[in-house]
């Protein structure tokens, strides 16, 4: 602080202030002393500020009159505390919503309003930023959502249901972040609940090995049969049954009916539920083919499991020759419950017709077109499992040590008399190897015991037992120990294995790195790396790949955006579904390859199923899988920035966003988020007479300086990628109610060099790749460690970039040289 | 009894249950629960999301009355046509503020607390220190209600927080979230016994027990910051041991039997709603509780209306004529359940057979007026326990930017809670007494 500056005080409560919304005092005689201070200052622009302070204000708040008891011209434009950055707040949201200067006092241009308020926006959301630091400590956090379901996998080989596990709070940036979890009365429920559940279903399935089954379901027999049996009992009757019928007569009447199904009316899908154990994958085999004529997008199916796509799959054959397709699901995540899914034609709209019509209304099929557009046809599906993986479930062995096969089950070999034996070892692995204390272990076995003394089975008591271990701290929280040695701050070794273990694979370590652990690999620099190779190989990657990408690209963003299927019929479930496949596979291929981060602005390949590839005008892609595929040096493809999840979450589901692509482009990739909107700004409203151009309306937005501020930067590099639709979709032209415009693409960085289309915009991004591989070591950082970047942090992060520069910011050297950095192993 | 209503989603109303519920004889062992005060007094808090649709450039109607007076004179608005019917047992009071709000996207973060951002000032909100008096002689101090909503709080408008209600340290209290899980909190279910009940709140308070010993070992290696950290979890342990307590005191008192079906576990929207707000009519009632606050799924409201537009879409309403009129579709929507709410409340005789509506104080509201203003916030009251307050009346406080808190304290007042401050309050709402 500077030796001749006054903190600021205050003489009334501090919650005054809003209530005449102007109340910045400055008496000598207050009495609030502030003593909070992180020993960070932001300084505002004092000139700026002051000049503009000095025109405006200090007539009514200055030397000679404080009205509202606000004063303004002893102010040293420096923000070290809260309280300060909540006065400098007040000053913001007074001039955000237009209340200052009053109507009657001369006002301030827009031009000169716009940088005000820039300044103070930022400096304050810098501010903010740095108050919030808390010395770089990481903050004991538990087990996210994510984790929880990696961990009950682990100890137990199945997963609960996603929506079952307490969500998330308040996620800004990253899932781990500690800071901004909480615990409540219902947690505490939750978790103890849903811990009965999966103890349950944990010793259902102990000493069980199914035989693998096939089960083959020859739809026809269900619905042909079904629809004719209708057609019979309807005969003779009126109203409403007559549509109907005509509906079934039709469709009995296709070539095919008595070998297969055709989705269309009456039928809309194909429902399967075989029971499972959840513990095993399971094949889902469909043969289908396409009937007569469809346009390219029409021909792909989709495979559902509840809510969730499992799978497109890609129809290129006909009836006469149809198309066998195979899909893996992966461990259902199921509590009791059984395998509920469904085949359909990827679609919008609640019947076809509904959608034929759509897509000729929206010029999606020629006009005229609905009517001779041609079906998909389901010859069979077929569901074969359980395939279980390698080495049994912890919670299995431990039960039933003895193998299991599928003729004979292997039997429990736990009783009353060695129960406090069990319970130590199932409470030693659930809190990740830590030796409980014995007081918990005796009082667990008393409980135990006092369960069965009142007549409860064994079983029904071991599973109240062991629930109340998944509840204690010592599973639900990832607590480290109290680092004694102050100059290293280091990490013990099995503490980093559960870091590594969480960032790279969700979960807890695996039994391999507890071994790295106890035979001292973890402090060997060669090992230590071989270890984060091992655990980012294989299938494991790719949920790395997943939980990192929907996170860093904000699918929950992209989740948020409703796009009308009136408008736009082509936006199906299934082509939302295969966006997000892409990211992942996009970010799973530049970890795998060890490509540069700088692939995200611009690659030679796309990572694309056969629906995208159709949504792209990519040719000859016919793969169900995501696969890297080399792209035509003329293609407009290639790069985060040009793909459909991204694309799409920059529109407001009715147009494209160029504000909220600048804003995604910001944040992502210069690394410089703008400052969140303020309250209080008036909606711009649709100001405008009919329809115009995305530009147009863009400009709008910057003729109000509160807008203006912020806007004009995020809009302007938003604008560089209308050449691309709301979906994504490649265009020349835009249409402004019945008319082509030609759109143009013209603008500049905030920086100044300009760009005329989309290759000198990416070019001019590419520059910038220090910023984007800034941006993707500090999001690896604060997924790693569980807490948000401070300006401490500064000296390890340029010493990662130093180190990772000569590459040109590889994503696999990335992930490495982020979990060796000090600030990883270190708390 | 279970039979009275065997499909309680497609009861539209459970009105006619209520009346039988009336001359039911449990309702004397309820009743002995109550002490002999005069006439009890009820407040109920109900709020949620993104406010309504405002006039702004749009040529269009704002919800908003823009005229002072009487709405018999002024008319009501075509978003808040709906409540015509009570247009004499209504208040609006525009002009209010929440001083402690500065999300955007917050219009029900601590909303009865009026403080969020400033932390260091957050603290209880208005219908837990009403719960203080005028709940501690019912079986549940309070209900706090509440919705799991399909998209995070952020995007529903709601800002962070569970429920509209907090603790006496500011923290978000998590609420009952499901038609189901309130039913199985008011009614007795099976096994409930005296003696069975005690065996269960004694097993709880043998876990409760457990997990503290882990607790106690896990605090005593942690750092400084994590184990501040760890005490949210002591906290949460406490707050159940407490709750514990006073389900032990009530006991030997047998709960309601339930009056209809068990409830499915999958509703949302528009029946959610309504399944949620009867039983609270039932529980007020059978005094049960006196104080509730309800933050209403506004977001799944929205998808049963057939709305296919994220909540913050929507609340972007200017951007397309079609969102405006959705938003508005859900605000005649909400006018349209807190209406229905109010008939409840009328035609629902307590136990000494006076209307419901006459101890009530019903508060309607959010932070956010519209979009993203936080000024000027939708605050509707209605109720007969507000003796000095006659309805009937638009109100434009003078002073712009009014403390939300002065209002909250107003309301308290009137409850018949004597504290002369709520948190930011300067004065009580002299405007609204008469």
């Amino acid at each position: 602080m500077s030796g001749n500056r006054k903190p600021w005080r205050l003489s009334l409560p501090s919650h005054m202030k809003l209530l005449i919304a102007f109340l910045l005092i400055f008496s000598p005689l207050a009495v609030t002393h502030v003593a909070e201070a992180s020993g960070a200052e932001t300084t505002l622009n004092s000139k700026l500020l002051g000049q503009f302070l000095q025109k405006h204000c200090f007539r009514c708040h200055g030397a000679q009159e404080q009205n509202g008891s606000a004063r303004f011209d002893t102010l040293d434009y420096a923000i070290s505390n809260k309280v300060e950055a909540l006065h400098y707040q007040d000053v913001l949201d007074v001039l955000n919503g237009g209340d200052m200067p009053p109507e009657d006092e001369p006002q301030p241009s827009n031009a000169e309003l716009e940088v005000v308020i820039g300044e103070l926006t930022e400096g304050l959301f810098k501010a903010r930023k740095r108050l919030a630091s808390n010395g770089g400590k990481v903050v004991m956090r538990r087990l996210n959502r994510r984790e929880y379901a990696a961990t009950i996998r682990h100890l137990f080989g199945f997963e609960p249901p996603r929506q079952r596990v307490p969500p998330d709070d308040d996620v800004v940036n990253f899932d781990t972040v500690g800071s901004r979890q909480f615990f409540t009365t219902a947690h505490f429920d939750e978790y103890y609940g849903l811990a009965q559940e999966v103890l349950r279903e944990g010793f259902k399935w102990a000493g069980v090995r199914e035989a693998v089954q096939i089960r083959v379901e020859q739809p026809e027999n269900f619905w042909n049969r079904s629809f004719r049996n209708n057609l019979k009992s309807w005969k003779g009757q009126t109203g409403k049954v007559v549509r109907l019928s005509k509906m079934r007569e039709k469709y009995l009447a296709r070539p095919m009916v008595k070998s297969g199904v055709y989705l269309d009316e009456p039928l809309r899908h194909l429902s399967f539920g075989p029971a499972v154990d959840p513990r095993g994958s399971y094949r889902i085999r469909v043969t289908a083919g396409v009937e007569g004529e469809v346009a390219p997008f029409r021909r792909f199916i989709k495979l559902n499991i509840g809510q969730d796509v499992l799978a497109i799959l890609h129809i290129d054959g006909t009836p006469e020759d149809p198309t066998e397709s195979v899909v893996e699901i992966p461990r259902p995540a199921l509590l009791g419950r059984r395998l509920g899914g469904r085949v359909s034609e990827d679609r919008t709209g609640a019947w076809l017709s509904h959608y034929l019509n759509f897509l000729e209304r929206t010029g999606e099929i020629k006009k005229g077109g609905a009517k001779s557009q041609g079906l998909i046809w389901i010859d069979s599906f077929s569901v074969e499992g359980p395939f279980y993986p390698e080495g049994r479930s912890f919670f299995d062995a431990l039960l039933c040590p003895a193998e299991p096969s599928s003729e004979q089950r292997s039997t429990i070999v736990w009783s009353d008399a060695n129960a406090r034996e069990l319970i130590e070892r199932f409470t030693w692995e659930a809190f990740r190897r830590r030796d409980p204390a014995p007081e918990y272990i005796d009082e667990l076995a008393s409980y135990f015991q006092k369960q069965r003394d009142k007549g409860k089975a064994f079983q029904a008591a071991m599973v109240d037992t062991l629930a109340v271990v998944m509840a204690s701290p010592g599973f639900l929280y990832l607590n480290e120990e109290a680092i004694s040695d102050s100059d290293s701050r280091m990490l013990a070794p099995r503490e980093i294995a559960i870091r590594v273990a969480c960032f790279l694979t969700s979960g807890p370590p695996d039994e391999q790195l507890y071994r790295a652990v106890e035979s001292g690999a973890m402090s060997n620099r060669d090992a230590f790396h071989r270890e984060v190779d091992r655990l980012l190989e294989g299938p494991k990657s790719r949920r790395f790949a997943a939980a990192l990408a929907r996170q860093w690209a904000d699918f929950t963003r992209l989740d948020g955006i409703s796009v009308s299927d009136k408008k736009y019929p082509a936006y199906t479930s299934g082509l939302r579904h295969s966006m997000k496949q892409e990211v992942i596979a996009f970010f799973h291929t530049l970890i795998e390859q060890n490509l540069s981060v700088s692939n995200l602005i611009k690659s030679d390949f796309a990572t694309v199923n056969a629906q995208l590839a159709v949504h792209y005008g990519i040719p000859g892609v016919t793969t169900n899988e995501f696969k890297p595929v080399t792209l035509p040096a003329d293609s407009p493809r290639g790069g985060y920035l040009t793909q459909g999840a991204f694309l799409v979450a920059g529109s407001n589901g009715e147009r494209t966003s160029p504000a909220v692509r600048g804003m995604l482009l910001m944040s992502r990739f210069l690394n410089s988020p703008p400052a969140p909107p303020p309250p209080n700004v008036p909606e711009l409203g649709s100001d405008v007479d009919g329809p115009t151009t995305n530009r147009k309306l863009v400009e709008l937005h910057q003729t109000r300086a509160q807008c203006a501020s912020c806007h004009r930067k995020m809009d302007t590099i938003g604008l560089a990628l209308e050449n691309f639709d709301l979906l994504g979709r490649h265009r020349e032209v835009e249409m402004v109610w019945r008319d082509k415009v030609p759109v143009l693409i013209s603008g500049s960085m905030p920086g100044g060099k300009p760009f005329n289309s989309l290759s000198e915009f990416q070019a001019t991004m590419l520059e910038h790749d220090e910023d984007l591989a800034r941006n993707m070591v500090e999001s690896l950082l604060v997924y790693a460690m569980g807490r948000d970047i401070e300006f401490t942090d500064e000296l390890h992060i340029k010493s990662i970039m130093t180190q990772l520069r000569p590459d040109g910011f590889r994503m696999k050297d990335m992930i490495h040289a982020v979990a060796s950095s000090p600030l990883f192993l270190q708390n | 009894m279970s039979t009275i209503v065997t499909d309680p989603v497609s009861r539209r109303s459970l009105l006619r249950q209520g009346a039988y519920c009336l001359a039911m004889p449990f309702l004397d062992s309820i009743a002995r629960a109550a002490p002999a005060a005069s006439v009890p007094k009820r407040m109920i808090f109900l709020g949620g999301g993104y406010g309504f649709t405002d006039a702004y450039h749009e040529k269009g109607n704002s919800f908003f009355p823009s005229e002072t007076g009487r709405f018999s004179s002024i008319g009501l608005s075509s978003g808040m046509k709906l409540l015509e019917r009570h247009q004499e047992d209504l208040t609006m009071v525009s002009n209010l503020t929440n001083p402690g709000v500065g999300n955007p996207h917050g219009g029900s973060e601590g909303y009865l607390n009026c403080g969020s951002y400033r932390e260091h000032e957050a603290a209880i909100s208005c219908d837990q220190l009403a719960a203080r008096t005028i709940g501690k002689d019912t079986r549940f101090t309070s209900l706090v209600l509440t919705a799991r909503e399909p998209i995070p709080g952020q995007g529903a408008g709601h800002g962070s927080g569970y429920s509209l209600s907090a603790d006496d340290r500011g923290r978000s209290l998590p609420g009952i979230p499901s038609p189901l899980q309130l039913y199985r909190t008011l009614f007795a279910q099976k096994g409930d016994s005296p003696e069975q009940l005690l065996e269960r709140l004694d097993n709880r308070q043998s876990i409760l027990d457990l997990v503290r010993i882990d607790s106690s070992t896990v605090r005593r290696t942690l750092a400084h910051e994590d184990a501040v950290k760890l005490d949210e979890y002591f906290t949460s342990i406490r707050e159940i041991e407490t709750s514990l307590k006073r389900e032990e005191q009530w006991a030997t008192r047998p709960k309601m039997e339930p009056p209809f079906e068990e409830p499915g576990a999958g509703l949302t929207g528009e029946k959610e709603i309504r399944l949620m707000l009867d039983m609270l009519v039932l529980a007020l009632q059978t005094d049960m509780t006196r104080i509730a606050s309800y933050r209403l799924p506004v977001c799944s409201l929205i998808t049963s209306l057939g709305i296919n537009l994220s909540p913050h879409t929507l609340s972007h309403y200017g951007s397309s004529p079609s969102a405006r009129a959705a938003s508005e579709t859900r605000d005649r929507k909400l006018m349209e359940l807190f209406a229905w709410f109010l008939d409840r409340l009328k035609e629902t005789k307590d136990k000494d057979g006076r209307r419901l509506y006459d101890s009530c104080i019903v508060s309607y509201g959010s932070n956010l007026r519209a979009g993203h203003g936080l000024q000027s916030l939708p605050a509707l009251l209605s109720g007969g326990g507000t003796e000095r307050i006659k309805h009937g009346r638009h109100i434009i406080l003078p002073k712009e930017n009014t403390s939300l808190a002065n209002y909250w304290l107003t309301l308290l007042q009137q409850a018949g809670i004597e504290t002369p401050q709520f948190h930011y309050s300067t004065d009580a709402v002299t405007e609204l007494l008469s």
